[in-house]
């Protein structure tokens, strides 16, 4: 069962590979490969979450090397729950591309491209050593770039350079304080860091946390560094999109902070009040300027940092009901952002445009769509019953808790905002009369995916109702809030 | 009708110079476990020789020696074969479980899969830095009215 955690990111490569030598003239073979490819690796992070949310964490080392010497792996209940979103979501994406991406030339790369990104993102979550998480974040972030560029437009090419500008002004910031923990401790594991970190000066620790911090928030969109995000998540082919929106930004980004905040620098608590302001400002910051974008994409990108603003301010708060927080709301935010960009992408697939001022009345003319689109909407908005009220209602009362009472206050106004942009496009987009509503609704495989997804939008506040709670979040949560090498390995000689 | 390419004194030197890069790249692949060097830098050094050959003959004459669509198959095969390396190593028990002979220590053969992820590596490498290089030199993006358009250019007039 243990080898099964290499495969989910060597199934991806293999695939890419694969699909880059045998089929690259042949966009129809090369899509149901890459669909069988990415639900090969779906089922066994699927078998793997089982195994680690019923037995505990994962431990692997490559090579059958001993302890300090082999590379590594490790699973434990907070990847796990990354680690199936993440395939979920991509599977999904993937059934969804087979037909959005007809309209684009040299679609078999695009497969490729897009395996090579998810082995990335499957490669920094099965790591344990932050040196391989930077590696596997150059792999997914290269193949990201050439993604967003891949309609060749004059606007996606300069999306795609600016966004490679910016995460490269991130990698070198994480790459030197790899150079740096690398020095000052002599290792390069987590867990092993953690402990070699009470010997450290606080300078030192602050200097550390201070670059890995700046790097990884570039990578989340955190607002002082976001200026990337709306070009690139807007100007990207809708599938690819979804994916960078909603896991991309998570898994690269939010994850690793994770990581860093809970896991690598447990004795600066200071860190968390900087997650709190950047939280704090990415959450009105993104909402105001959401509202007043024309381009509908471009108003979720905006959406997206907003959002990934609860889920820092969460982090931030910390204790058990912000960390509960900041997992529910990525499990909402996930399904609902993935759900409202292949949305526009049906959207444009039919009508061929994103501007809200071109868009009028598809209430009338594509009733489904409509239909998946609003509930993605409602779910980010935090209506009653989806995923995302539980999470903010949570985030909310952590905040009241710890005494941040206007931290509380921002999150209600901001959820207010949210749901007023949203308004704002059911307005002027969907619910507008048009005088002859024909009728076109988009193709069964676009709208299958966001069946799913829209069902997943639905019912993923399940996870908070006591006695599945504690098999699946708590567990995670509990590796955020004290995490020790020993807990995933009996007996380790360190 | 004009030569294509450099001067003869610059071909002439390319041509007796490159088989000598080659070995040289050669050599660094395969005896990256025992001596500084490994697939990477051999192949960057490989690749060096291709680039000679694109500056002093002309791309055309570097395509025909290695045509891009076998560079693009090579590229590929040499992820895969770096691949099927650590699954194989299923074999032994543990991904990129070393499951081959150990051999004579300092001989070629002295590493066990070491060599063959090495050789994996230098091919992949060779190939994807000279698709690289045919890309720069061939292919343009042109600016249109909706955008840019992707058009492989021929060769550059002199």
């Amino acid at each position: 069962m243990n080898h099964l955690i290499t495969l989910t990111m060597a199934i991806y490569l293999g695939g890419a590979f694969l699909i880059s030598l045998l089929w690259r003239e042949n966009e129809t073979v090369a899509g149901a490969a890459a669909i069988s490819f990415v639900a090969l690796s779906a089922i066994t992070s699927v078998l793997l979450g089982i195994e680690v949310f019923t037995n505990g964490s994962i431990l692997y080392f490559a090579g059958g090397w001993e302890r300090p010497l082999g590379i590594a792996l490790m699973l434990d209940p907070l990847s796990a729950l990354f680690l199936i979103m993440t395939n979920v979501i991509a599977l999904l994406v993937t059934i969804y591309s087979a037909v959005y991406m007809k309209k684009y030339t040299w679609t078999p790369y695009f497969y490729v491209l897009f395996l090579i990104m998810l082995a990335g993102m499957n490669g920094i979550l099965i790591s344990m050593d932050i040196f391989n998480i930077y590696v596997f974040l150059e792999v997914a972030s290269v193949a990201s770039f050439m993604l967003v560029a891949f309609g060749l437009r004059a606007e996606e090419l300069e999306a795609a350079i600016k966004y490679t500008v910016m995460s490269f002004i991130a990698t070198t910031m994480i790459l030197f304080a790899i150079a740096l923990i690398y020095g000052f401790t002599g290792t390069l594991n987590i867990a092993r860091f953690m402990d070699a970190s009470a010997g450290l000066t606080p300078v030192h620790l602050w200097f550390l946390a201070g670059l890995l911090l700046a790097g990884f928030a570039l990578k989340a969109a955190l607002v002082p560094f976001h200026s990337w995000l709306p070009d690139a998540h807007s100007m990207a082919p809708a599938p690819v999109s979804a994916v960078l929106s909603g896991m991309f930004v998570k898994v690269a980004g939010l994850y690793v902070i994770i990581r860093v905040t809970a896991n690598i620098f447990t004795n600066l608590p200071q860190i968390r009040i900087l997650l709190l302001l950047f939280g704090a400002l990415s959450m009105v910051f993104g909402g105001l300027m959401a509202y007043g974008q024309k381009n509908i994409k471009r108003l979720y990108a905006y959406s997206t940092i907003s959002q990934i603003g609860y889920c820092a301010v969460g982090l931030g708060i910390g204790g058990y009901l912000g960390s509960l927080g900041v997992l529910m709301h990525f499990v909402a935010h996930a399904f609902s952002k993935a759900l409202l960009f292949l949305n526009i992408g049906a959207v444009e697939y039919v009508r061929g445009t994103v501007e809200s001022d071109d868009l009028k009345g598809l209430n009338d003319t594509m009733p489904v769509t409509t239909l998946f689109g609003s509930t993605g909407m409602l779910g980010i908005a935090g209506v009653p019953p989806m995923g995302n009220f539980w999470s903010k209602l949570i985030i909310i009362i952590a905040a009241v808790k710890a005494g941040y009472t206007g931290i509380a206050v921002l999150c209600i106004v901001v959820a207010v905002i949210t749901l007023g942009y949203f308004l704002k496009l059911q307005r002027t987009v969907y619910c507008n009369l048009t005088e002859s509503p024909v009728k076109k609704e988009a193709p069964k495989t676009l709208l299958v995916p966001m069946g799913i997804l829209a069902f997943m939008v639905f019912v993923s506040g399940v996870l908070l109702v006591p006695g599945i709670r504690e098999h699946t979040l708590d567990k995670a949560v509990a590796v955020m809030e004290n995490f020790s090498y020993v807990d995933i390995t009996i007996g380790d000689n360190r | 009708m004009k030569k294509k390419g450099m001067s003869e004194i610059v071909q002439s030197v390319a041509k007796m110079v490159f088989p000598f890069i080659v070995l040289y790249g050669i050599s660094l692949i395969l005896y990256g476990h025992i001596t500084p060097g490994g697939g990477f830098a051999g192949g960057v050094i490989l690749t060096g020789g291709f680039v000679l050959l694109v500056l002093a003959f002309g791309t055309d004459y570097a395509f025909r020696i290695l045509p891009v669509n076998v560079a693009k198959a090579l590229d590929s095969i040499g992820a895969l074969g770096f691949l099927a390396v650590a699954l194989l190593g299923f074999t032994g028990g543990a991904f990129f479980y070393n499951f081959l002979p150990k051999g004579h220590i300092f001989h070629l053969w002295s590493s066990g899969t070491i060599i063959i992820s090495n050789i994996m590596i230098g091919l992949k490498v060779v190939a994807a830095l000279f698709i690289a290089i045919a890309v720069i030199s061939k292919a343009r993006l042109i600016r249109t009215k909706d955008g840019f358009q992707y058009k492989q250019s021929g060769e550059r007039k002199r």
